[in-house]
């Protein structure tokens, strides 16, 4: 049996893949953990043993970076797995104008994130539109992305405006997986749509939540592009997350400092979610 | 009492419907007005109409800008995404079904670096160090590569489910019927696979199009410059027209749009297909 | 129907892609072809010569000449991948001169737009230079960020040309000339720029208020300015790196008066920044403005665009700016140019006012280059009179030239002409010209003193901080 799968699976096909993924992905990992004992100009590289690493945490924005980091992605998460989960359920229901929704939520998606950074940054200026129409009733003008107060939230709210098409239709697409034979026999059986909903979908829908989970909650530990294209990490460190951290020491050249960043949002993010997935898949095995 | 809870159900729709206007229309609109304003009108970010329109002015500065640096930028981002992902649905479909169906130790190793691969970030500097090794730093076939690897254990993901549901029996029926492993791959398996490979085109496409970072670290400068750059560029401290950077910004995100719109029901079956398992 | 039509799109695509390697290739493959067609259209080329002659005078007569018998008139067949990331008029420009220059020499030109953030570019152009990714031509901030570029390495002396010394001016001059083995790495891009304080002079009339000449006074016209009026009486713009650091770099004036060597020192660690008085000031000074209620409320999100429309309309009275914020003035208000004037960012002592300027960045030559006879020519015109002449054909130039014998045309401004006159007057090129030692958040923390949530102590604790950080990464001695 081993012998026709060794002929019938030949390993060849997987090598092209694997070996680009190696190179490009896995190699420059290893060699991080390297550089980031050093400082290095790309040339040459000195050897410094963990001095970037006590740097790094001294560094008057780590700490801010550190807490925004957790806080945008726990927030930004939570935001997509509930909210995009509550949108899906209730388009998957038989509502008229479903088709229209589902387009119009996803369509943020198509934007890159440039594109949204620069039309809410004029959106939400003082004199923007917003804030006109605060005024109208009136209100006075909320300094969106100004103030170290509320520009942390502000671009939270602006990041699931902008993700929360995936998570649903990754919901949409779980639900609709669901035979329907299920809710049709929970229906003639008297279950309200609310207990349908807590007896047949949520529990069906433990992978699919885990996954939107996961995704959501890597891609908030990682991000700063659409945060640094509207604030720059500021006002102050309001909004300076670890990505935007790394970026900087990277704009000023200090490439082993940068590395030795990146090594931290590394173990930051294994830290979290690895145990957090592995916990998870023993809950579903369970169900 | 149902009739009620009709009622309300209703209301609720009509609500809902109504604040995308202002969540999403209001955005859209804002962008599309300003792109058509002179630069004088754009600096005042309002959702006025235009005293005086320049469409024609915006766009055609948008293609001639630079000696028609951003229509190569827009060249660039195709060739990017379609190269990209040509590469990654040929390479990842291969892995994965070669992955699912062998299992020694090998492939175990593989398959715990690509699950890791899911989770850790790209580092980047010692990648374009490795690239700069390898003579392409700076190349869109280096960027390609780059996309590629970073996208992979995503796809290797969604295959691998998908491989699964697929019986071993169709296999060996074909090995019977004298297929090499290379033919039972592409003339059985891939076919099979086609929902999931939408499904990756699809998503992945739009990531890769829209991917501002890997294409600023890995490459700079318009010869090599994709269209988010080129935007981002337009952003400039000094002197912005917005007129022209929201025309810009209208163009770029036009392609996808258009794909979307054309093909918004495919992605939701790939999708769906995608979600069967994990 | 729809299967057809993306084949349609795939086939264009595949050939597209293919077509581009191919150039791509063949463009490699022309380089002796083209030296060999400079030699061979030498003749040719001498009319064309002629022609460029006429439209310069002067000095460039001899330049010419000079390059005609060298034989590198005709570059047929040549292209210069050529790196800025100069934005809307300047760019402009110099697409002009690149223009002129092609027709001239047929020489072909590419442009490649680099990040308009300027730390950005430094690290695009020094991650290149590591990995010998080096465009033909590029153009680089001078002083302390060329040699951060490791210049002996990477880019080609320019110091065996004539037209080098003849054309540029002296200062410039010892600013790209390595003081090591005198070789030189550079000439200017664009006009320099000078910062100092634009303002309102409408409102200055209105109000009967002197022009300032302590930063005392400074604020008592701020006093009178917000007492009597609901205008603003500064305009901070804090919404970009470059904005935060405009008042606080310009005040190395009065830091260089007090201490000539300051910069040295500092990159040495003889000194440390809080020891300056007159350093510190350049903190207190935007905390003043805030402190004391002095400026717009919304700093961190203005444009300059913005920025530059209150000033003209006169909602604001006064901006610390350089002098290119008036090519802004001249889009957003045109009618309005006249209505400003520039006076020294304004210190303790009434007679030692003088200004921090900018220099204009260099154009550098990679050493890599195949072809550097063809980059040298294109320098070379572009500080002709010819090749400026094309640059102020597309931008009203907010700056002098740094080329002798070059003067501004008479269309500039009243207030360029001011500030202008300060830099020959009183002068000096800011610290990072210097000193290349610089935190990653000098920045965000100019911009946290600016609305007061840090006091200029507890910011210069953590730009000290911040910069020992950088040092140590840079490897500078001492740190």
């Amino acid at each position: 049996m081993n012998k026709i799968d060794k002929k019938t699976y030949t390993g060849w096909l997987a090598v092209p893949g694997i070996l680009i993924y190696i190179i490009i992905f896995v190699i420059p990992t290893f060699a991080s953990f390297y550089f980031s004992m050093t400082t290095w100009n790309l040339k040459t590289s000195t050897f410094i043993g963990l001095k970037n690493f006590f740097t790094f945490f001294t560094m008057a924005n780590t700490k801010a970076a550190l807490i925004n980091t957790f806080f945008y992605a726990g927030a930004t998460c939570l935001l997509k797995v509930v909210a995009g989960l509550l949108i899906a359920q209730y388009l998957c229901r038989k509502v008229k104008s479903a088709e229209y929704l589902k387009i119009i939520l996803f369509f943020p998606t198509l934007l890159g994130n440039v594109v949204v950074a620069i039309a809410f940054e004029k959106l939400l200026a003082s004199g923007g539109i917003v804030n006109q129409a605060i005024a109208l009733f009136g209100g006075e003008p909320v300094k969106w992305l100004t103030d170290s107060a509320t520009a942390l939230i502000t671009c939270i709210i602006i990041d699931v405006w902008k993700g929360i098409g995936t998570a649903m239709l990754i919901y949409v697409a779980g639900i609709s997986a669901i035979p329907s034979t299920y809710f049709e026999a929970a229906a003639i059986d008297g279950a309200t749509p609310a207990k349908q909903f807590r007896e047949i979908t949520l529990p069906l829908l433990v992978p699919t939540i885990n996954s939107v989970l996961t995704l959501s909650l890597i891609g908030g530990l990682r991000t700063y592009e659409l945060v640094y294209a509207m604030t720059g990490g500021g006002p102050g460190y309001s909004t300076e997350l670890l990505g935007s951290v790394i970026y900087k020491l990277f704009a000023r050249g200090s490439y082993g400092l940068a590395t030795a960043g990146y090594v931290i949002m590394f173990v930051v993010v294994s830290v979290i979610v690895f145990p957090l997935n592995s916990f998870v898949a023993k809950r579903e095995a369970e169900l | 009492m149902v009739k009620r809870h009709r009622v309300f159900g209703k209301i609720f729709e009509v609500l809902f419907v109504g604040s995308t206007v202002i969540t999403h229309w209001l955005v859209f609109y804002f962008i599309l007005i300003n792109s058509f304003k002179n630069k004088t009108e754009a600096a005042r970010l309002n959702l006025a109409f235009p005293t005086e329109w320049s469409i024609i002015e915006n766009y055609t500065y948008i293609f001639k800008y630079s000696s028609g640096a951003f229509f190569k930028a827009f060249w660039n981002s195709v060739v990017l995404t379609f190269w990209s992902i040509l590469l990654l649905v040929i390479t990842a479909s291969m892995a994965a079904f070669i992955m699912q169906r062998r299992k020694n130790r090998v492939y175990a190793v593989s398959d715990k670096l690509i699950v890791a691969g899911l989770i850790v970030p790209a580092s980047i500097i010692p990648t374009y160090w490795v690239l700069s090794k390898l003579g392409i730093a700076n190349t869109l076939f280096g960027l390609i590569l780059v996309e590629v690897a970073t996208l992979f254990p995503f796809a290797v993901m969604m295959y691998k489910g998908f491989v699964a549901t697929i019986p071993k029996e169709v296999d060996e029926a074909a090995i019977v019927d004298g297929c090499g492993s290379i033919s039972l791959f592409y003339r059985i398996i891939f076919p099979l696979l086609k929902p999931i490979t939408a499904a990756v085109v699809i998503l992945r496409s739009i990531i890769v199009y829209n991917d501002f970072q890997n294409p600023q670290y890995y490459m700079s400068g318009s010869s090599s410059q994709t269209v988010q750059l080129c935007i981002y560029g337009l952003k400039s401290a000094f002197d912005t027209d917005y007129g022209h950077l929201f025309a810009a910004v209208v163009v770029v995100s036009m392609p996808l749009i258009i794909v979307y719109l054309i093909l918004n029901k495919k992605i939701l079956e790939g999708m769906t297909a995608g979600a069967v398992k994990g | 129907m729809k299967r057809r039509f993306i084949a349609a799109i795939m086939a264009a695509v595949l050939t597209g892609s293919l077509m581009a390697c191919g150039s791509g290739a063949a463009s490699g493959k022309t380089e002796p072809a083209a030296e060999n067609a400079g030699a061979g259209n030498e003749e040719e080329s001498q009319p064309e010569e002629t022609a460029g002659e006429d439209a310069a005078e002067g000095v460039t007569d001899m330049a010419n000449a000079e390059e005609a018998a060298d034989g590198g008139g005709s570059f047929e067949g040549v292209t210069l991948q050529v790196a800025h990331n100069l934005m809307d008029s300047n760019a402009d420009s110099f697409e002009e001169q690149f223009r002129i220059f092609e027709e001239k020499t047929g020489c072909k030109v590419e442009v490649e737009r680099l990040s308009s953030d300027a730390d950005e570019m430094e690290s695009v152009l020094l991650v290149r230079a590591a990995t010998g990714n080096l465009p033909d031509i590029w153009v680089n901030s001078v002083g302390a960020k060329l040699e951060a570029m490791s210049p002996k390495e990477n880019c080609y002396d320019l110091s065996g040309e004539a037209w080098v010394t003849e054309r540029i001016n002296k200062d410039y001059l010892s600013i790209v000339t390595d003081a090591d083995n005198g070789m030189i790495y550079g000439v200017p891009s664009m006009p320099s720029n000078v910062a100092g304080v634009f303002y309102n002079k409408k409102v200055y009339e209105e109000l009967n208020l002197p022009i300032p000449a302590t930063w005392e006074e400074f604020l008592e016209n701020c006093q009178v300015i917000k007492d009597t009026t609901d205008k603003n009486p500064v305009m901070s713009q804090y919404s970009n790196p470059s904005g935060c650091q405009i008042l606080f770099l310009s005040q190395y004036y009065y830091v260089r008066d007090d201490e000539p060597d300051f910069a040295r020192k500092y990159t040495n660690r003889e000194i440390e920044l809080h020891e300056s008085d007159a350093y510190m000031r350049g903190l207190t000074k935007m905390y003043d403005i805030w402190e004391k209620g002095y400026q717009n409320d919304n700093p961190l999100e203005i444009s300059w665009e913005d920025a530059a429309l209150a000033i003209a309309e006169g909602n604001s009275v006064h901006i610390f700016c350089r002098t290119n914020i008036m090519s802004t003035v001249t889009t957003v208000a045109p009618d309005a140019v006249e209505d400003i004037g520039f006076f020294p960012l304004p210190d303790e002592d009434a007679s030692g006012l003088g200004v921090g300027t900018w220099m204009p960045a260099a154009w550098c030559i990679s050493k890599n280059s195949a072809n550097t006879e063809a980059a040298v020519a294109l320098l070379e015109f572009l500080t002709t009179n010819e090749g400026v002449d094309a640059y102020c054909a597309k931008t009203t130039p907010t700056g002098a030239f740094m080329l002798n014998g070059v003067e501004l045309p008479d269309t500039v401004s009243t207030a360029v002409k001011e500030a202008q006159d300060w830099a020959s007057k009183a002068s000096t090129p800011v610290m990072e010209y210097y000193c290349n030692i610089k935190g990653s958040n000098m920045a965000t923390i100019l911009s946290m003193v600016g609305t007061g949530q840090y006091t200029p102590k507890e910011a210069i604790a953590e730009i000290e901080a911040d910069n020992a950080i950088d040092a140590q990464q840079k490897e500078i001695a001492g740190w």
